[in-house]
């Protein structure tokens, strides 16, 4: 599975959303990226890559898309 | 009572700490003993206490007054890939008793960033894994000394003092993600950090307390025990006192 598939995968299953849904979405955009969402979301990310985001980084992470920017800081290629 | 669950435990090498260590394996909790150091008696007392318990636990190198230092052992506990049930923060250190006026600010600081934000920032990285079970549970060690009635250090005091004030506002945030976070507050218990009692003093203090004894560490160990299990679930954002009944603590506790 490629990185991108794996970062897919982790807002679909997080969000239970689709593939479909992805682009452009943003935090609080759908009702499962609130607050408790956007951190079950960071979990899962830390989880499927092995990193540890840093708090701003967290705070950041204001869409799919710009996820995908932070995660070149931690050597993740998407 | 805890079985097959799986604790951090900060402070877990001696006083209330340790006893919660013992008491949680004995529960049949696996757990991360957070120390600073250890020793070949520590952890010979660990292998006994993993052999009777049928339970692992694992020492886990932390001074908790870095912030680098947290991270890199919760970055070695989430590398494990083990459920994270159970949150204690039940390290604490007290700094010379003296006077306000005659206080280094370095002590002031080091009390609070290992009593308070050692805690928070564990509880930040502990709960980001919680978060994703949607379940978990963390215990606060806080002190009656949050109620600034005794003579404790105003450092020691404000520490626990916002440890109680944050297991509130920490109840009500993380509650939906199906966290519970509640705090114990323990008085005078028979630890190390007694030390600084004279014998008349401590005698005084005793008949002051309604139970005229000091409490165990194992006691205060027990109310965690219930506040980190299934047992307490519909409880968060509470500070239960276990102090023997004692609210008369304006004597003096320093030499």
């Amino acid at each position: 599975m490629t990185n991108l598939e794996k970062y897919n995968q982790v807002f679909c299953e997080t969000f239970e959303i689709t593939n479909e849904q992805l682009a452009g979405l943003k935090y609080q955009d759908i009702q499962a990226w609130d607050s408790v969402g956007h951190m079950s979301l960071v979990a899962a990310i830390e989880d499927t890559f092995d990193i540890m985001m840093e708090t701003d980084d967290i705070i950041d992470l204001s869409s799919y898309e710009k996820g995908k920017e932070i995660l070149k800081k931690y050597d993740v290629e998407i | 009572m805890l079985d097959g669950k799986n604790a951090i435990i900060t402070g877990a090498r001696s006083g209330i700490g340790l006893a919660i260590l013992q008491l949680f394996a004995k529960n049949g909790c696996n757990c991360w003993a957070v120390v600073h150091r250890d020793d070949e008696e520590f952890l010979n007392m660990i292998r006994q206490l993993e052999e009777v318990c049928q339970v692992w636990i694992k020492p886990v190198h932390i001074d908790l007054g870095s912030s680098d230092s947290i991270k890199e052992g919760m970055k070695d506990i989430l590398k494990e890939k083990h459920s994270i049930d159970i949150l204690v923060n039940a390290a604490g250190i007290v700094s010379p008793n003296r006077l306000f006026s005659m206080t280094k600010m370095e002590d002031v600081r080091r009390v609070m960033e290992v009593n308070f934000f050692s805690a928070i920032e564990l509880t930040q990285l502990a709960c980001r894994a919680m978060m994703r079970q949607r379940k978990g549970s963390i215990v606060n060690i806080a002190s009656i000394a949050a109620w600034g009635e005794d003579t404790s250090q105003m450092e020691y005091a404000a520490s626990k003092a916002a440890l109680v004030i944050a297991t509130k506002k920490l109840a009500r945030e993380l509650g939906s993600a199906g966290i519970r976070v509640n705090a114990v507050a323990p008085g005078l218990t028979q630890t190390k950090m007694l030390d600084v009692l004279e014998n008349d003093a401590e005698d005084q203090i005793k008949k002051g307390l309604g139970l005229h004894r000091f409490g165990t560490p194992n006691e205060i160990a027990e109310v965690c025990l219930f506040l980190a299990s299934d047992k307490s679930s519909y409880v968060t954002g509470e500070t239960i006192k276990v102090d023997g009944g004692g609210t008369d603590l304006r004597l003096s506790i320093s030499k």
